[in-house]
């Protein structure tokens, strides 16, 4: 089996050709939150919470773990704060949808919503 | 955002708020720090979305917030619409020395808000306008202005 030199979070592993990030952080240890991933399901890469830094010389882009796979020589960083960032929106946004989210009933309540999205983004600073 | 397939959670929820936000300055109710909220929320919305159409969808709202600040700062912070674009945000009014009282504008006021009699300079009620400006476009004389 080919194996791909590749790098988490700093670390320096040989991992199997075509294996997962999500996997892959998992066997080291390292959480990446995940919301459509699901055992019995395939993984369809669509909330995008799971994002994570991907690095390759100067490109660099936010990849899925559940559905990127290590092809090449990359680096992922798991918790950059670009991670963090475009992580804590996608959560914000989903928060907003929620129904106890008070602002989000009835006709034009979405600026509000989008507010209550910073309101929820602001209150899970500092939080992975 | 009629366009977002909705597979992605950045594009199909994100491009909704940045136009509610939007919606929300063009109409007066805009607050400090929207335009910052708006710069942040693009960021993550272009960076997240899997596909062309959430990866572009800010882009044109970060142009005019990059070359027509003060616009946003003036709806925000002074209720006001300089470029007299957004309906919410305009009032109408009549220029007594232009207006030779045709009448014309007060037949085709959907609210009744224009008062005065024939060869009597008119006058807009403001608080019956809903800013459609038929009077403007219906006056021969150029009297009817907004701003």
């Amino acid at each position: 089996m080919t194996t791909v030199s590749v790098s988490i979070d700093g670390r320096q592993l040989d991992v199997p050709y075509d294996a997962r990030v999500l996997d892959i952080a998992r066997e080291q240890g390292i959480t990446i939150p995940t919301m459509c991933e699901h055992e019995h399901l395939k993984p369809y890469g669509v909330c995008r919470v799971c994002l994570v830094e991907m690095r390759q010389g100067r490109r660099k882009k936010l990849v899925p773990a559940c559905v990127y796979t290590f092809r090449e020589p990359v680096e992922i960083f798991t918790d950059s704060e670009w991670v963090r960032e475009t992580r804590k929106w996608i959560l914000a946004f989903m928060l907003a949808r929620s129904p106890r989210e008070k602002s989000n009933s009835g006709h034009g309540g979405g600026a509000r919503r989008g507010r209550a999205a910073r309101q929820a983004q602001g209150n899970r600073r500092g939080q992975p | 955002m009629e366009e977002s397939c909705g597979k992605c959670t950045p594009c199909r929820e994100g491009v909704r708020h940045l136009y509610d936000i939007l919606t929300d300055i063009s109409g007066g109710r805009g607050r400090e720090g929207d335009v910052e909220l708006l710069e942040s929320m693009s960021r993550a919305i272009m960076d997240g979305s899997i596909c062309g159409l959430g990866q572009t969808a800010p882009v044109p709202l970060l142009s005019t917030i990059r070359y027509f600040r003060d616009e946003f700062d003036a709806h925000i912070r002074d209720k006001k619409c300089p470029a007299g674009v957004c309906k919410e945000l305009v009032t109408y009014w009549i220029v007594e020395e232009k207006c030779p009282g045709c009448s014309l504008c007060l037949r085709v006021c959907p609210t009744d808000s224009i008062i005065g009699s024939k060869k009597v300079a008119h006058k807009i009620l403001t608080e019956n306008c809903i800013h459609c400006g038929a009077c403007e476009d219906v006056c021969k004389f150029g009297a009817v202005v907004h701003g």
